[in-house]
């Protein structure tokens, strides 16, 4: 290779190549959905671009005549912002890639 | 940055960053999950711990689904566990076959220091202690596909044929399955929100899902569903 990072394990395998994608470990937590139906988290760095993931987690699930999911969120410059029925707690797990 | 290490790959992504506070991951707990035993979330989950899913090694023929699903009194599994069906809820997809699941740590706190002698390469956080990367013991895993899907979308993923299906595997954190019957005036409601693996095919693929129904009838809705796909690279 003309650049970067080969990592093999001690059976020789090839663990990391110079062409992966690697996921790295920025923050995780749990919020409360405020009276507007939404929480802010701050994430220092975070921008609204493919190299910060979220995933979510414990989506709020209620067995009632209107079933429909509404858990949502936006990569926001120094935020992440989760949508959620005033009142649920959603988990939050904040990655890099 | 003035000192330390960084490595981008080809795309020019960061790989490793000694001065970031984002240390990597690495794969752990890679389980067998029978039929009998798929509650949620897998042992030695920690908070923080993304849990990864695929279908058993011998799958059932046609599609294995594969995410979280509805909580059966109050208990957590993953969607086609025999926990539902033993509860009553027999109308629910029963994955008979298993699943393997597993768990990515952040290495930080998570990984011991390098024992005397030992060879490799090993990066530090600022604060000198806290492990970031270590080559000898990263177990990595490798991501194949991320993205978010708003209501009604879907994604489908086909890896390239270099690649062992058994070894990729769905974040799950994020997703849910439901089925709820129609009572008296209320109607009906699906969720698939999740993955659907295709391994028996002759290209293989996996089919990501953002999808609601009621009554039959797909509706739209303000969740999304952010996925990510995994390569188990060890």
């Amino acid at each position: 290779m003309s650049y970067g990072l080969e990592v093999y394990n001690a059976s020789g395998t090839k663990i990391i190549g110079y062409t992966d994608r690697l996921i790295r470990f920025v923050t995780t937590g749990t919020v409360t959905a405020n009276s507007s139906n939404y929480a802010d988290v701050t994430v220092t760095g975070m921008a609204n671009d493919d190299t910060w993931t979220v995933a979510l987690g414990d989506i709020p699930f209620v067995f009632q005549y209107n079933a429909t999911p509404n858990v949502s969120f936006a990569k926001q410059t120094n935020n992440l912002r989760i949508y959620a029925t005033s009142g649920n707690t959603v988990d939050y797990y904040v990655f890099r890639t | 940055m003035a000192y330390g290490l960084q490595v981008l790959n080809e795309d020019g992504r960061v790989q490793l960053d000694s001065t970031e506070i984002a240390p990597n991951t690495f794969l752990s707990n890679v389980t067998t999950t029978a039929y009998n035993a798929m509650t949620y979330p897998p042992s030695n989950f920690a908070t923080g711990d993304l849990v990864l899913a695929r279908p058993a090694n011998t799958p059932l023929s046609g599609a294995t689904y594969i995410g979280i699903g509805q909580p059966i009194n109050n208990q957590e599994v993953f969607y086609g566990s025999k926990y539902a069906q033993d509860a009553g809820f027999t109308y629910l997809y029963a994955n008979t076959a298993g699943i393997v699941t597993a768990l990515v740590k952040t290495q930080a706190g998570n990984i011991s220091a390098p024992s005397s002698g030992e060879m490799g390469l090993d990066v530090y956080s600022t604060n000198g202690t806290t492990i970031l990367f270590s080559a000898t013991r990263s177990t990595s895993v490798r991501v194949l596909a991320q993205g978010t899907l708003t209501s009604g979308q879907t994604f489908n993923y086909t890896p390239p044929s270099s690649l062992a299906f058994n070894k990729i595997y769905a974040v799950v954190n994020s997703t849910m399955f439901a089925a709820i019957p129609a009572v008296f005036v209320f109607p009906s409601w699906s969720l698939a929100l999740g993955y659907t693996f295709y391994p028996n095919l002759s290209n293989p693929y996996i089919a990501v899902t953002n999808k609601t129904f009621m009554d039959g009838q797909e509706v739209s809705s303000t969740a999304m569903l952010p996925y990510i796909i995994l390569y188990d690279t060890n």
